[in-house]
């Protein structure tokens, strides 16, 4: 009987292992399944960023043949003013740089409702055009935009990130009408 | 008799068992070793690919961003964005 007894405290110690070795592989299953990270990726930051050249690019384009088609002396008021009714005119025109300045911007509420006055009066408000000696002065005011960006696989760990971006550009322009960024 | 017989079994009883787990354990080290391996654990620290972590949409960035250059460069030499964009190819 003490014999037998031996046998199964054998036994045990074998099962007793093998459940072990089963705890410590299960345990390393589950843990793996835990510490997939997902992250959030740069691109959407670089997109905006190219985004913002591609509409500088047209905007400065726009402003080229808005100066071409004012009338009036340059840099006189009634250039400035022919001119910017040119150009608010052609912006409004031109879905892709609307889109681009209504993605995401932070504003103030009911400031949209009327898309011209925004841009007449908020982001390329007259004030900000005005005479420099003997060129012209073209600012776009600081605009803010901000989003959250999350990571792809929100089931594994994720952190989200607030992102704001803040953009505005001061354009001169001389009377051979060269736009030139300062 | 009976009872040296029982000593003898539970003897051989109690090696063969060691002998088992000795091969469970073997088993075990050399298997964790193969699962690391195929894994990807190098020296202690699993090194994850970009896919796995989400962030492999950046190569696709680079191919658009060179793109977008070649657009830059174009405008450069006096063509419209919007030729430019269309001579390219590029998708902003």
């Amino acid at each position: 009987m003490e014999g037998k007894k031996a046998q199964f405290f054998s036994m045990y110690l074998v099962l007793l292992t093998l459940l072990m070795v089963g705890t410590v592989i299960g345990f390393y299953h589950i843990q793996q399944k835990n510490v997939g990270n997902s992250l959030v990726s740069p691109k959407a930051v670089l997109d905006i960023r190219d985004d913002l050249d591609a509409f500088e690019l047209r905007e400065v384009e726009l402003i080229k043949s808005s100066l071409n088609s004012a009338t009036g002396t340059f840099p006189e008021n009634d250039f400035i003013d022919s001119f910017r009714n040119i150009f608010i005119a052609g912006f409004m025109l031109d879905e892709k740089m609307k889109n681009f300045i209504l993605d995401d911007l932070v504003s103030e509420e009911g400031s949209l409702e009327d898309f011209q006055n925004f841009l007449e009066g908020g982001l390329y408000t007259r004030s900000l055009t005005k005479r420099d000696g003997e060129n012209l002065i073209f600012i776009r005011a600081d605009a803010r935009k901000a989003t959250l960006l999350e990571a792809s696989d929100k089931s594994k760990v994720n952190f989200p990130v607030d992102f704001s971006f803040e953009f505005g550009q001061e354009y001169v322009i001389d009377s051979n009408f060269e736009v030139t960024k300062r | 008799m009976n009872s040296k017989r029982g000593i003898l079994g539970g003897i051989i009883a109690t090696f063969v068992a060691t002998i088992v787990i000795l091969i469970i354990l073997v088993i075990f080290v050399f298997a964790s070793g193969i699962v690391k391996k195929a894994a990807g654990v190098e020296g202690g620290v699993k090194v994850v690919s970009e896919e796995e972590i989400g962030i492999d949409n950046i190569f696709g960035y680079l191919h658009d961003y060179r793109e977008f250059v070649e657009v830059k460069i174009l405008v450069r030499q006096g063509k419209t964005y919007e030729d430019a964009r269309g001579e390219v190819g590029y998708g902003g």
